[in-house]
């Protein structure tokens, strides 16, 4: 168990909800680094680990589920809140499949959010 | 014995026999002289029951004077190509066909009667109406997927700027309780800004029901109430529902077409709905010209009426007293007539159903 603060990463297309989960998470003592492109945080991930990942799944050009498939795929097992604007079965379902430590439609609650980054892993 | 042993005459009479078209000849006095199985199928009398007999036992009441016609035409050697009219079956149904007539001549070229081949048009006549049915569903569907669309854009639009807002929200708590104030500061400009962009998403919503696609041009007042109710008829099926339409049928308006059938198409289902289970359900739409020179359009049902409380709030937004809610909504009905240049309102409490009534502007 790392002793380090965790690594973060936030992965959403709209710049104000990255910027806004950053400095929340920042005030709440917490560094994150936030990637507008799927791709970029994919790339930098296998650079060098993550240990939480907050991502949204509507985005342009991969969804949020596509991606923690990849990671999956890759052997990432680490704890991952997917966001959505709209929950619907077909995304709980697959979600169920990969592992998801939570589910969650946006707006989501702040105690959420800053829990999910604390807790021990 | 193959068809080609046959004799001309027979070879001919034979393909007669066999057309799936009613093909029937009659002299100069009407009397019926041929009748092929066909006629026999399609309106019921036997060859035996018809040959000999007036042609007219064919021929609902208010059709009767077409023979005379028929047969003096004929007489001058014309021919009538599918001439769309109304004929009787043997057990009383009225049915619509088309008939194409030409004159028989003897050897010698004189005109002896009339041959007639009889077409059915029900079945066209109904594949005509589901031609019109589908292609109301159609409009109808587009405009649900543009407007489901339309939503879900919207929805996400409006979601960002919230989770964005949530958070910094969230962030001020415990900027407030550190006692930093320039992180709180800064946080405040943040929401602002994103209050911002959500104000500019509804200024996008409020465009697009106000705005959207306005194309005024001249339109045939009763083509598009014929088409909003087909769309309503579609949308909510009721078999018994009794619609009748009085329009001047040269009536026109100067209309953006979709939007005027919108705003007909809530009325239609707000009646169709506001009458569900009565045995008596029927819905009358009219057009007239008012005192000012517009044309007011009133749709009536015969429903239980609007009660005070619905009164009271009738076209306010948002308003509504169904569960799914597809109809925009008399508040944007309202807001799309008076983009016409109309005015919209519902008839005081009478007797009867709810009336509403809007104006439009008359073209030419």
């Amino acid at each position: 168990m790392p002793q380090r603060l965790p690594r973060i990463a936030i992965v959403d297309d709209d710049m104000a909800v990255l910027e806004s989960t950053r400095f929340l998470l920042e005030i709440s003592g917490h560094s994150a680094e936030t990637f507008a492109s799927p791709e970029d945080f994919l790339e930098e991930s296998e650079r060098a680990a993550f240990d939480r990942l907050i991502i949204d799944q509507h985005m342009p050009l991969l969804t949020g589920l596509e991606v923690v498939d990849r990671l999956r795929a890759r052997g990432v097992n680490i704890p991952i809140m997917l966001l959505t604007g709209a929950l619907t079965p077909d995304i709980t379902t697959r979600a169920r499949g990969m592992q998801l430590e939570r589910v969650v439609e946006k707006p989501a609650g702040v105690q959420d959010l800053v829990d999910f980054v604390t807790a021990r892993a | 014995m193959g068809i080609n042993d046959l004799s001309d005459q027979a070879r001919l009479a034979a393909i007669v026999e066999s057309s799936d078209d009613a093909i029937v000849a009659k002299d100069l006095h009407g009397m019926v002289l041929a009748w092929n199985r066909a006629a026999e199928r399609l309106f019921g009398y036997t060859a035996a029951e018809m040959i000999g007999h007036p042609i007219t036992v064919i021929f609902p009441n208010d059709r009767m004077t077409e023979e005379a016609g028929i047969l003096e035409k004929v007489g001058r050697g014309e021919r009538i190509e599918h001439y769309i009219t109304e004929r009787r079956r043997k057990d009383g149904q009225i049915i619509r066909v088309s008939v194409t007539i030409s004159p028989l001549r003897d050897d010698a070229g004189k005109i002896v009667g009339a041959s007639k081949i009889v077409r059915d048009l029900t079945e066209s006549d109904a594949h005509e109406q589901r031609i019109r049915e589908l292609r109301a569903e159609l409009v109808h569907v587009q405009r649900l997927s543009e407007m489901g669309q339309f939503i879900s854009a919207l929805v996400h639009e409006v979601n960002q700027p919230l989770t964005a807002i949530s958070n910094y929200i969230g962030a001020c708590r415990r900027l407030a309780a550190a006692g930093n104030q320039a992180g709180f500061e800064l946080a405040l400009d943040r929401i602002e800004g994103q209050t911002q962009r959500t104000r500019d998403v509804v200024q996008r919503i409020r465009d697009f029901v106000s705005k959207r696609q306005v194309a005024l041009r001249p339109e045939n007042l009763s083509r598009v109430v014929d088409e909003a109710i087909a769309l309503a008829r579609v949308s909510a099926p009721d078999e018994g529902l009794k619609l009748s339409v009085s329009i001047a049928p040269d009536a026109l308006v100067y209309v953006d077409r979709i939007q005027v059938q919108q705003v007909l198409f809530n009325l239609l289902r707000n009646g169709i709905e506001a009458m569900q289970g009565l045995t008596s359900r029927e819905i009358v739409v009219k057009a007239s010209p008012d005192a000012a020179g517009m044309i007011e359009v009133s749709v009536a049902d015969s429903g239980p009426g609007l009660s005070p409380v619905v009164r009271d709030k009738l076209f306010q937004p948002f308003v509504t007293t169904k569960a799914e809610g597809m109809g925009m909504g008399l508040s944007v009905c309202r807001t799309i007539v008076e983009a016409h240049s109309g005015r919209m309102w519902a008839d005081p409490d009478g007797s009867g159903g709810a009336v509403f009534r809007f104006t439009l502007r008359a073209a030419a």
